[in-house]
């Protein structure tokens, strides 16, 4: 293997473009965890949205529509999860499942009877998601570092930031963490917790609809089966790692970003596909037993 | 007291069949959306699913490791360990026996049993592992088992394709392991139809898991430990050993569903053959509508079977593709997930105290 620096600057950048759909997609699950709804649909709600991401863009041609198609369809579907799990009272996991489940269903379903098609869509005449024009840095390390990202990718990172500011610098953070801190004390306060609750995930899964036009627009544009591929659930132990924090979950999507990328990266060598793809799924154990696992040994101390 | 029981068993059979029939009348939305006719495509659905012998013998078939699936989810989140790992325990189960009884040189019988050893061994493994991870090292069950699920399909997709690879097959590209020789099988029942013997064994665990959980002092412990695991601790309850317990058992019985497909119905481990049947999520879906009670478990699993073959069935007569089942299955899950009797009943309840009240 050649560990020359333009190799390296070439890993940086795609880690930089696997990590932003699951930092976003941790977004929302920091922001649900915090507000103690435990949402385990994000899974579904990233491949649906990616799905429309898609199909808007392809009957519409137009990238804001679909960007927003794909934000409002993430929206709904998190407003269900919300509603179901705080409202009603329904078993968070059971919920969860069952939009997966269905998410899997229904985009098959439309895949099959829009594009009359089982497993990929794709047409080269469609534009995704537009770059970011990195020119300006030359064509050198840097370049090859930062190039061919898209705006959502840099979105992404400030967005992380936003709602660091918004959790943790204002009233509406302050409220939503006191929630998910203590409800009844929330509640002693004076806060309408479900309501809080139902509306800050709901807004949060606009965060997954972007994602999910990253996954569909962005360096690919196509639509595969199943494109989600478990990102849902690795965002979900990114944001275990991190328990919620913003910025935290820059640097636990950051870890997952470049364990993808690295397995993409070994596959010139001996190993096989099968047991590169198991990389991050083994990281995100592994990760998670370390800090847990020394986290609950402090605690016993 | 009686009219209470029988109020309470109306509500525990009403509140799946009130959910089955939303559900079943959303689909007919769907179907009557994508321009077919509703009662037509759930006539076929009906006929492909229990409408004949042949039908219903594949529909039983399909249902035997949803049923293992089921009860493996069944002890484990009745013992208060939502682990969804059935799907990975159900993998290797299939693929160790799948190894066993072809490359094993002993007598035919004992290579099914074998076999069927071998995998809830391997089951019970994997099982354990994710035990272990929470017991010893903090990570919560859902993350664990879900990526334990997706490394068990990959690592058994690697071994299939290079290094277990069927050495008879004409298609050099077929990853699968090689066929179990005939008198390995577990038996059809009738000659003509593919249901087998592994069905019936699938019963008889149902019973088995019955016993145990509602008659015996473990499944008293685990119940316990389900409702309320301080309270299961202050009565004197190893958590560890329950723990460890618990997931031995429900991985035993997720591999050993995977070894009743194999050697019941396709003789080998293909690649993804799990993993894109869903049985275990399926199991898992049974389990929930049947609120984890192993009886429960076993008609809703037939009946999510039915689903299954029944959709295989419009697929094949209408334009409607097989996975608006599991658009179906879905709304079945979240509509269960809130006890929508119960829901119902209380406000019942609620609005009729206040009218009493304010009659006195």
């Amino acid at each position: 293997m050649n560990l020359s620096i333009s190799y390296l600057a070439a890993v940086f950048n795609s880690t930089l473009r696997y990590m932003t759909p699951i930092l976003l997609v941790s977004l929302c699950a920091g922001v649900c965890s915090k507000s103690r709804v435990f949402n385990i649909g994000l899974e579904g709600t990233l491949l649906t949205s990616a799905f429309f991401a898609f199909l808007v863009q392809y009957k519409f041609r137009n990238i804001y529509l679909s960007v927003g198609c794909a934000v409002l369809v993430a929206m709904c579907i998190t407003f269900i999860i919300a509603f179901f799990i705080v409202k009603l009272n329904g078993h968070s996991m059971i919920v969860g499942m069952a939009v997966n489940t269905f998410a899997m269903g229904f985009t098959t379903f439309l895949l099959q009877v829009v594009f009359k098609t089982k497993g990929v869509v794709s047409d080269p005449t469609l534009q995704g998601l537009p770059k970011v024009d990195v020119s300006f840095l030359g064509s050198g390390t840097l370049a090859t570092m930062f190039g061919n990202l898209t705006v959502l990718d840099y979105a992404a990172f400030l967005l992380a930031i936003l709602m660091y500011v918004i959790m943790y610098k204002t009233v509406v953070g302050f409220r939503i963490r006191c929630i998910g801190i203590n409800p009844d004390a929330a509640a002693s306060l004076g806060i309408r917790v479900q309501r809080w609750q139902i509306l800050a995930t709901t807004l949060s899964g606009g965060f997954i609809g972007l994602a999910g036009c990253l996954l569909s627009l962005g360096s690919v544009t196509m639509f595969i089966q199943n494109i989600s591929a478990a990102r849902g659930y690795v965002a979900l132990a990114a944001n275990n790692l991190c328990q919620g924090h913003p910025l935290g979950a820059l640097a636990s999507s950051a870890l997952f970003g470049f364990t993808t990328a690295l397995a993409q990266i070994l596959q010139n060598t001996a190993l096989r596909q099968q047991l590169l793809n198991c990389i991050p799924y083994i990281a995100t154990i592994a990760a998670m037993a370390i800090f847990n696992g020394i986290e609950a040994r402090k605690a016993k101390k | 007291m009686r009219k209470k029981k029988l109020q309470s068993f109306l509500t525990t059979l009403g509140q799946p069949m009130v959910s089955v029939t939303i559900a079943l009348l959303l689909g007919a939305v769907i179907i009557g959306l994508s321009g077919e006719n509703v009662f037509k495509a759930y006539g076929v659905m009906l006929k492909g699913a229990f409408g004949d012998g042949y039908y219903l013998s594949s529909t039983l078939s399909r249902a035997t490791p949803i049923i293992m699936g089921g009860l493996a989810v069944c002890i484990a989140w009745r013992s208060g360990y939502e682990a969804m790992g059935g799907e990975g325990q159900m993998i290797f189960g299939a693929l160790s026996a799948a190894i066993i009884a072809y490359y094993v040189p002993v007598a035919p019988f004992l290579r099914t049993v074998l076999a069927m050893l071998g995998a809830c061994l391997a089951g019970a493994v994997y099982s354990v592992l994710s035990g272990w991870l929470y017991e010893k090292w903090r990570v919560t069950f859902i993350i664990s088992t879900l990526m334990l699920n997706y490394i068990a399909n990959y690592v058994a997709s690697y071994l299939t394709i290079y290094k277990l690879k069927d050495p008879e097959a004409l298609d050099i590209n077929a990853s699968q392991t090689g066929k179990i020789m005939e008198a390995a099988r577990l038996p059809r029942i009738f000659k003509a139809y593919s249901l087998h013997w592994g069905f019936l064994i699938a019963v008889l665990c149902v019973v088995l898991v019955y016993i145990l959980m509602n008659k015996t002092e473990f499944g008293y412990k685990s119940r316990m430990n389900g409702f309320n695991s301080r309270f299961a601790l202050y009565g004197g309850i190893n958590a560890r050993k329950m723990l460890y317990m618990v997931m031995i058992l429900s991985g035993v019985c997720a591999g050993f569903g995977g070894s009743l497909e194999v050697l019941g119905s396709k003789y080998r481990y293909i690649d993804q053959m799990i993993f894109n049947t869903g049985y275990a999520w399926s199991g898992m879906v049974a389990a929930l509508l049947a609120n984890f009670n192993p009886i429960g478990t076993l008609v809703a699993s037939i009946l999510l079977s039915g689903l299954a073959t029944g959709g295989a069935a419009l697929q094949r007569s209408t334009s409607i593709p097989v996975e608006t089942v599991n658009m179906i299955e879905g709304v079945i899950t979240i509509l269960m997930s809130v006890k929508l009797l119960n829901l119902i009943s209380v406000r019942y309840r609620h609005t009729r105290k206040k009218e009493g009240g304010e009659k006195q």
